[in-house]
């Protein structure tokens, strides 16, 4: 009897310390670390459209379908390009690795040369294809390349948000900082300004259409506007599938020759 | 002929096609391709045209389960060197693709090495030089017909070569501005030419290679070896009097090589080489056998910001080397290469320069290319020429060009 009270004590214990440390506010890194490990599935298969528009309102479409698995905190993926004509038919091979010490492998096949050569993987904040987003904006970026600070809690659209400011460690990096609104529920950003070199505002990312799709929460439309230059790209999921099983040997350099059929 | 036979054979062709529409409708199947024309004019006098060409390019995918057809065809006009108008089957082949490996059968072309616009390990599919290199690099490139069998195992994969049918290398005609400049032969009051004779059409003239792999994290390796026949034929003159005598042939020879590609930060390193046994060279003294090695060396930096810059340095070694040899011992050739994107990737700007340290001659072609739509671009550039007349690239010094593209892709 004594023993069982004894026992009946800890539980009502744990169960308050638990309730005090869901108060306890979470750190910026926490935060980070909780997005970056929220389950996307083990691989996904997405056709993308990217609608690249000009100060003039012109609009220019790039359409590219592409494979990925996650290996741990790595991933591969492969992505062959649709539209525009003139591009149709480059692929694209990454392999990507968590640490930031390094370089990912890729490589690029070019369809009129027949030939597929190694590129350097460290250039990441290159635009991708004239688009508004550098390959970290899609998600190149680890944990510890930047210090994370909790700013407050927002509600956007009903939803509860996290605002966390981003600082890279490395100050030559081009943005100077990155504020980021992540929805609580979904663990997704909504919205997330890009501030340059010099602290101006640079770019806004505004993330709509957030559903889940194969049970994963997916963010359907992302709009990133780049108030410096007056250019804006819309990258939408025409199409996208979690968990098909997709095969180690998609990822590799004979895929990109051989081209890979949808 | 009977009706029965009539019957039959239409029978057949319904079949046929019946055959082709199902495949079309339950196959992926698209086309796409391009129409371009180019211009290019002498910056010396007389200005004449070098070249004015169009064409209409037309490529055609169909993908059914494992299995995948390729057609690429040319419809071309040129108003300089008329034997080049006419329409042009280029490549067409299947594939058949299994988890661990794929066959490609059928005109193809293949590309080995890591060189840029160097042939180190590169000799499978030849050079088609009938406008020199005053041409897009795909276009210098000729497809071959060949069996590649691929195996993909763990991080390598191994490529099996079969080429049942020789094809040649095509060298300018005679009357086009890239003949070669051929020596002074006025000494001779006859000259008797034979031209090669290309290898029979049987099974004992086949070429054979293979091609090991390694994608690794940073860096790619591969081992290469090749049986195969010359793409040019190497002459044997004979002086007899005052008349001279030129047979041509091609020859047989095989090479081992190896190449690799390293990324390290913003740059990536590359290096490719082949050992060459028996080469045969043109001398003095007839033909001469000799083995030979290639070696190149190149880096790639991509400082960002949509630049990219590249060179490379090769060297053509003869070993054993005689003096009565019309090439020299060592062979050095090196490349460099820059290029810039701008405005969101709608204009490129471009140059890429071939200099000959030996003749110390250069081949430079500068290009701007500037997409007036995604379909529509406009290029335009400069193609110069200078160095020793003796040279590779120098013997076209007079043939500096200036050019205008436009190129519409669908």
């Amino acid at each position: 009897m004594k023993y069982k009270n004894v026992r009946l004590i800890w539980v009502i214990l744990f169960i308050i310390q638990f309730s005090f440390a869901q108060e306890a506010q979470l750190t910026g890194r926490e935060i980070i670390v909780l997005v970056d490990d929220r389950w996307v599935g083990n691989d996904q298969k997405a056709t993308t459209r990217m609608t690249l528009i000009n100060k003039r309102g012109q609009e220019r479409i790039r359409e590219l379908f592409s494979y990925l698995k996650h290996y741990g905190k790595d991933s591969k993926s492969i992505m062959f390009f649709e539209k525009p004509a003139d591009v149709k038919g480059t692929g694209f091979l990454s392999w990507e690795y968590d640490d930031p010490s390094k370089d990912d492998d890729r490589w690029l096949y070019l369809p009129a040369l027949k030939k597929v050569r190694r590129i350097s993987g460290s250039s990441k904040n290159d635009y991708f294809m004239g688009s508004d987003f550098t390959y970290d904006d899609m998600g190149g970026r680890s944990v510890d390349e930047d210090d994370h600070k909790f700013l407050r809690e927002e509600e956007i659209d009903g939803v509860n948000c996290w605002v966390l400011e981003s600082v890279p460690k490395d100050k030559g990096y081009m943005y100077s900082k990155v504020i980021r609104w992540i929805r609580q529920d979904a663990l997704l950003a909504v919205k997330v300004e890009y501030y340059d070199k010099h602290g101006k505002l640079m770019k806004i990312l505004t993330v709509s259409d957030i559903r889940k799709q194969n049970e994963i929460w997916t963010a359907f439309r992302m709009f990133m506007d780049n108030k410096q230059e007056k250019h804006q790209t819309l990258l939408e999921f025409v199409e996208i599938t979690y968990n098909i099983g997709i095969k180690d040997n998609l990822f590799k350099v004979a895929s990109l020759e051989r081209g890979v059929m949808k | 002929m009977s009706i029965q036979v009539i019957l039959s054979k239409r029978l057949l062709l319904s079949l046929f096609l019946s055959l082709i529409f199902s495949a079309v409708v339950y196959a992926q199947f698209n086309i796409n391709g391009f129409a371009d024309s180019y211009l290019a004019a002498r910056i010396k006098e007389p200005h004449d045209f070098l070249s004015s060409r169009s064409r209409l390019r037309l490529e055609a995918n169909m993908y059914f389960e494992n299995t995948h057809l390729f057609a690429s065809f040319n419809a071309m006009k040129n108003y300089v060197l008329e034997d080049q108008d006419g329409i042009e089957l280029r490549e067409v082949y299947f594939d058949y693709v299994a988890d661990n490996w794929d066959l490609r059968v059928g005109r193809q072309i293949i590309i080995w090495g890591k060189a840029d616009g160097m042939q180190i390990t590169d000799q499978i599919s030849p050079y088609d030089m009938t406008e020199f290199l005053a041409r897009d690099y795909d276009d210098i490139r000729m497809p071959v017909d060949a069996f590649k069998l691929r195996l993909l195992i763990l991080n390598a994969d191994l490529e099996l070569l079969w080429l049942p049918i020789f094809q040649p290398g095509i060298m300018p005609g005679k009357g086009s501005p890239w003949a070669p400049v051929l020596d002074d032969l006025s000494q001779f009051n006859k000259i008797n030419y034979s031209a090669a004779l290309e290898p029979e059409k049987t099974l004992d003239s086949g070429e054979f290679g293979g091609r090991l792999s390694f994608f690794l994290s940073g860096i790619d390796l591969s081992l290469a070896a090749l049986y195969t026949w010359s793409d040019f034929p190497v002459s044997n003159m004979h002086v007899f009097g005052d008349s001279l005598s030129i047979e041509s042939e091609y020859y047989r020879y095989s090479f081992i090589g190896a190449d690799f590609s390293s990324s390290l930060s913003d740059f990536v390193l590359r290096g490719e080489t082949a050992y060459f046994l028996n080469n045969r060279f043109t001398s003095t003294k007839g033909i001469i056998e000799r083995n030979s090695l290639k070696a190149l060396l190149g880096v790639d930096w991509y400082p960002g910001n949509e630049w990219t810059v590249s060179a490379q340095i090769a060297d053509d070694f003869i070993l054993d080397y005689n003096k009565a040899i019309n090439a020299d011992e060592h062979q050095w050739i090196s490349t460099i290469s820059i290029s810039k994107s701008l405005f969101r990737n709608t204009l490129k700007l471009s140059t890429f320069a071939y200099v000959g340290l030996n003749e110390k001659e250069i081949f430079n072609r500068s290009s701007l290319d500037y997409a007036l739509t995604d379909e529509l671009h406009i290029l335009a550039g400069v193609d110069i020429i200078g160095g020793r007349s003796s040279g590779m690239f120098g013997q076209y010094k007079d043939n500096s060009e200036i050019w205008i593209k436009a190129k519409y892709s669908f």
